[in-house]
């Protein structure tokens, strides 16, 4: 008896001492990777990057409606500027914190890892990746004003991060452009992100291009800031800037899902027939008898004026009146980054200005012009002819509404950019929604979950005035 | 017609390995010692295969993954083990059948936590006094008292310490990996939860009256939970160990053989409960533990110090008591409708005051009836149906006529729309209102007599104007739950055959509901399951289910 007893318990502490010993070893995930090579995370915040962008989802990207470039045939809350109902205020912070920058982040550390790369390829994609973020951070600026940056992305280290002033985080971003232009412009290898390379296909000289248009872009927002440096920053971009359409950021999507351009998604897969030709668009092109008209929208009425409902964010039948046109429908159609058009624009701004930016701003508007002439598939003939149209022909005494009009025109597929054209130069003018009773807001307010989880920082955010109709920093006049 | 097929396939497997030494054993005359200890080792694993066609079938009802339209993606998988190690003991000291003493450890090692800190000791106590056997009181059949201190030791969920990747579909040449949504964790530790127990068990005449009390707290230090950060943190989800929350409630239960006549008898039984939740601690600078994020802009939280299960979002502006009304921000549509706060405030709470069932069980010779209550009382819900279907115009409060006879959905020109009440909000000489330091409404006290649009969607009561606590209802029900009769074939019938009984019984759940408060909806429905208590989005009745049962007993 004492015996079994004894042999009992010297099994016992086998098993319980064998098993216990490496036990953590059940914990192990077998499917999910821990490391992964950092050009898959470097295509995939581009690809985040460009989704959001691209998205006319009201759940998304409410920007075609805000620029009044689209209107809702029905449901029309997101045209009149309703951001909370759908929490599309968090959407945005989720996109570019938890899905492009946290990959970007992400990704930084799988460079620096590297046991193959050269320190040079590795910088090489450092600065790529430098790119994407500022290009991700301006966004948020851009939309919000103050935005969490200096605490951000620190995960579990730091769950309610503070908010920064926006204008310091634009200086932090042109100083973080700055070492990535330098960088690149003098570097001709980016290594295995070559391949993944969504843009440009790993050409360094063409990423030095997006930097420096990028830089312009942030330099012309902050044009009428003073004490900016804008100027310089103008300047300094303009030498290395696109050329022309062939150096425009964009990328291809893929003809069936997931990597279908959004917009397919929501036009054409959804089955749902939400979107018209916004009047305050229609109004616009209909009198410059904009040829683009048949390229942006269909069912135009038989003079080839585009029809809308009357008032922007008035709801109306679908059948009735101009719908997105074909174009856009295409799964493969791409999704735009930064155009070169946008970029002749702000060189037109900055030349007008009296800024040395190389050329005049009748030159660079009329490159604008005719660039997204040639970019939506028309030709320079075309072009030249609209140009003489009385209210699109270049009046130097009315630059800026020149300038603003037609950039805003030109940004019909950049529904955030033809916004924030029109923050920069009020011009077109807004019409004001049918339910809203106000014209477009010029920023989104916090959302919910922000003043819900992270309720002090936000509520100190912008001074602590968080209307939708306070204005970003460089939105100064 | 659209079709596609998703296959989950889903495996789970868990071993027990249980090596238990047994004793008992008198140690003299009145003291009695019983108790083991031993070993249980834990294996569990769950498997999941989870794929689906793409862009649908190309030969429709043919549901394989190769007659996808679109190349499929890959199918998601799942293969997860949880070890867990124990070691305990138990050990029961009997004095004289009327004072228990129970005292239980174990120590764990678990696979899902750091190595560093995955072992946890667990002890806990219960003594029992059955004070009947000591005194005797008049009437009592048996009495006990039972205090419990227990702690109860918990490890993570599987794969949570290490973050991974999602690989996606490529792009094209391009392979997509991205962070995980969910942030996971290599420091987290176990938790512990320590609760104190006090029970009162008695019973009277002869058992025919009968009533246990429980008074009940507890406290869980380092829960483990996937918490809501701020999305600028890089997730939309963290583990973390998240604090410290307390529980406490009180149980009762009182039962009594009312009445027992010949071969009649009627038992009654009363179980009431009160639950109370808070927060006391949460990590690092979290101030709320976000317990859901809905549609409509309202939340659903716990907040450090203040009552856990707070519903928030836009409430009415008061004014002495009355609803500020401002004019319908669409001049086409005119009218009044309800001022919003200019921030979220607290506008409900999802915890009811109590909950309660009453179950009533007839019996003659072979029959027996039962009747089963069931009351909620107080707790609240935002109901989004409400939120879109007041919106739409589908509640009937939004049709016929109005107090002046007028179509209520005629133009507010034409005296349509219903009246909301309230006082108007002051506004300065230019007609903008005039808000107070928190940039809310202010009013002067003059009574409203415009209408509110009804017309269509952009009315005054739909999710456009009206401020979110206008959809917040109490969650109050009494509802007959359970009837159930059944008969028993009298055993006579079955010497000899085998087996020795029949019953037949009919039940029926979800009979009626005899009181509620929030109109439309059925307070029960919708996502009120799980943590998600609060919110109801799509709210079906309540499924009424009719069952015939047959028992044969062997």
């Amino acid at each position: 008896m004492k015996s079994i007893i004894n042999y009992s318990l010297v099994l016992f502490l086998l098993i319980a001492v064998g098993c216990t010993k490496d036990i953590d070893q059940f914990n192990n995930n077998d499917k999910s990777p821990t490391t992964v090579p950092a050009n898959s995370l470097f295509a995939n915040a581009t690809v985040e990057l460009m989704d959001y962008l691209a998205s006319p989802n009201v759940n998304v990207n409410t920007f075609r409606l805000w620029s009044q470039h689209w209107t809702q045939s029905t449901y029309t809350d997101e045209s009149n500027f309703q951001l909370i109902n759908r929490n599309i205020n968090g959407e945005v912070m989720e996109r570019m914190y938890a899905r492009v920058l946290r990959d970007v982040k992400e990704c930084r550390g799988f460079v620096n890892a590297s046991a193959t790369n050269s320190e040079a390829v590795k910088n090489t994609q450092l600065a790529v990746l430098d790119v994407l973020e500022v290009c991700a951070y301006s966004i948020l600026v851009d939309i919000f004003n103050d935005v969490p940056y200096s605490e951000a992305l620190m995960g579990v280290d730091n769950l309610s991060p503070a908010y920064d002033d926006a204008s310091t985080i634009y200086s932090s971003l042109a100083t973080t452009l700055d070492g990535a232009i330098t960088i690149l412009s003098g570097s001709s290898d980016m290594g295995d992100f070559a391949g993944s390379d969504l843009i440009y296909a790993g050409s360094n000289s063409h990423w030095t291009m997006l930097a420096n248009s990028l830089k312009l872009r942030m330099a012309m927002r902050m044009a009428d800031v003073a004490g900016s440096g804008s100027q310089a920053m103008a300047e300094s971009a303009a030498a290395g800037v696109f050329a022309s359409n062939d150096d425009h950021a964009y990328i291809m999507y893929q003809s069936s899902t997931p990597n279908t351009n959004p917009l397919w998604e929501d036009l054409v897969q959804s089955g749902r027939t939400d979107f018209l030709a916004s009047v305050t668009l229609a109004d616009i092109m209909n009198a410059t008898n904009d040829p683009r008209r048949a390229i942006y929208f269909r069912n135009l009425d038989s003079t080839g004026a585009i029809t809308s409902s009357g008032q922007h964010g008035l709801d109306g039948a679908y059948a009735d009146f101009s719908q997105p046109g074909d174009i856009l429908e295409v799964p493969t159609h791409p999704g735009v980054l930064l155009s070169y058009a946008e970029v002749c624009f702000h060189l037109a701004d900055a030349a007008n200005r009296g800024w040395n930016v190389g050329g005049d701003a009748e030159t660079h508007y009329k490159n604008g012009v005719s660039a997204s002439m040639l970019q939506w598939g028309s030709d320079q003939a075309t072009a030249d002819l609209f140009l003489l149209e009385t209210d699109v022909a270049w009046d130097a005494s009315m630059a800026e509404q020149r300038i603003g009009t037609q950039k805003w025109v030109a940004m019909y597929d950049q529904g955030l950019e033809a916004w924030c054209t029109w923050k920069m130069y009020d011009y077109p003018a807004m019409g004001t929604a049918a339910q809203a009773g106000t014209i477009t807001p010029t920023r989104y307010n916090y959302s919910v979950d922000e003043y819900s989880v992270n309720s002090t920082n936000v509520s100190a955010a912008n001074g602590g005035s968080d209307e939708t109709t306070d204005k970003v920093f460089w939105d100064v006049d | 017609m659209w079709q596609s097929i998703v296959s989950i396939v889903k495996h789970f497997f868990e071993r027990n390995y249980d090596l238990f030494l047994n004793f008992d054993k008198d140690l003299n005359d009145k003291l009695n010692l019983f108790g083991m200890v031993g070993t249980n080792l834990r294996r569990s694993a769950v498997n999941i295969t989870d794929g689906q066609t793409n862009g649908g079938l190309v030969v429709p009802g043919v549901y394989s993954f190769s007659n996808s339209v679109n190349t499929p993606e890959a199918a998601s998988e799942t293969d997860a083990a949880r070890a867990v190690d124990g070691y305990l003991g138990r050990a029961t000291l009997a004095y004289d059948r009327f004072l228990y003493l129970d005292l239980s450890a174990r120590y764990d090692v678990s696979s899902t936590l750091p190595v560093d800190n995955n072992s946890f000791f667990y002890p806990a106590a219960t003594a029992s006094l059955i004070y009947s056997e000591l005194f005797d009181i008049s009437g009592m059949d048996f009495g006990k008292l039972r205090l419990n201190y227990a702690q109860v030791g918990n490890d993570a969920p599987m794969q949570r310490l290490q973050n991974i990747y999602s690989m996606g579909t490529a792009f094209g040449s391009s392979t997509l990996a991205s962070a995980p949504n969910t942030g996971y964790n290599s420091n987290l530790l176990p938790e512990n939860t320590t609760s104190l127990e006090i029970g009162f068990e008695n019973k009277f005449f002869n058992n025919k009256l009968g009533l246990d009390i429980t008074l009940y707290q507890a406290t869980t230090d380092n829960q483990i939970l996937a918490v809501r950060p701020s999305s600028s943190s890089g997730t939309y989800y963290q583990y973390v160990n998240a604090g410290k929350v307390k529980n406490q409630g009180i149980e009762l239960q009182l039962y009594a053989n009312v009445l027992q006549s010949g071969d009649f008898s009627w038992d009654t039984r009363i179980n009431w409960a009160r639950n109370r939740n808070e927060v006391l601690e949460l990590t690092g600078n979290l101030e709320t533990y976000q317990l859901g994020s809905f549609q409509g802009g309202v939340t659903v939280e716990a907040t450090i110090g203040e009552s856990y299960g707070s519903i928030k979002g836009t409430d009415f502006v008061y004014h002495d008591g009355e609803k500020i009304v401002v004019n319908h921000p669409s001049a086409s549509r005119g009218g009044m409708v309800y001022g919003k706060t200019a921030s979220t405030q607290t506008i409900g709470n999802i915890m009811p005051d109590w909950t309660g069932g009453w179950t009533n069980t007839f019996s003659y010779k072979n029959i027996t009836a039962s009747a089963l209550i069931d009351v909620q009382w107080g707790g609240d819900f935002f109901s989004l149906d409400t939120w879109y279907g007041y919106g739409t115009g589908v509640y009937a409060d939004q049709a016929g006529t109005n107090a002046d006879g007028v179509e209520v959905r005629e133009s507010i020109a034409n005296g349509g729309g219903l009246s909301i009440g309230g006082v108007m909000a002051s506004t300065d000489a230019d007609g903008s209102y005039l808000l107070d330091a928190d940039g809310n409404y202010t009013s002067n006290g003059t009574e409203n007599t415009v209408n509110g649009f009804v017309g269509d969607y952009n009315n005054y009561a739909g999710w456009k104007n009206a401020p979110n606590a206008m959809h917040v209802y109490d969650a109050t029900y009494i509802k007959l739950r359970q009837l159930s009769i059944s008969y028993s074939l009298p055993s006579s019938m079955f010497t000899g055959k085998g087996f020795q009984g029949i019953d037949i019984g009919i039940m029926a759940r979800n009979l009626a509901i005899l009181y509620k408060k929030s109109p439309h909806t059925d307070p029960e429905a919708g996502l009120s399951a799980g943590n998600i208590q609060g919110y109801q989005s799509g709210a079906y009745p309540a499924v009424r289910e009719l069952g015939l049962n047959v028992t044969f007993k062997f």
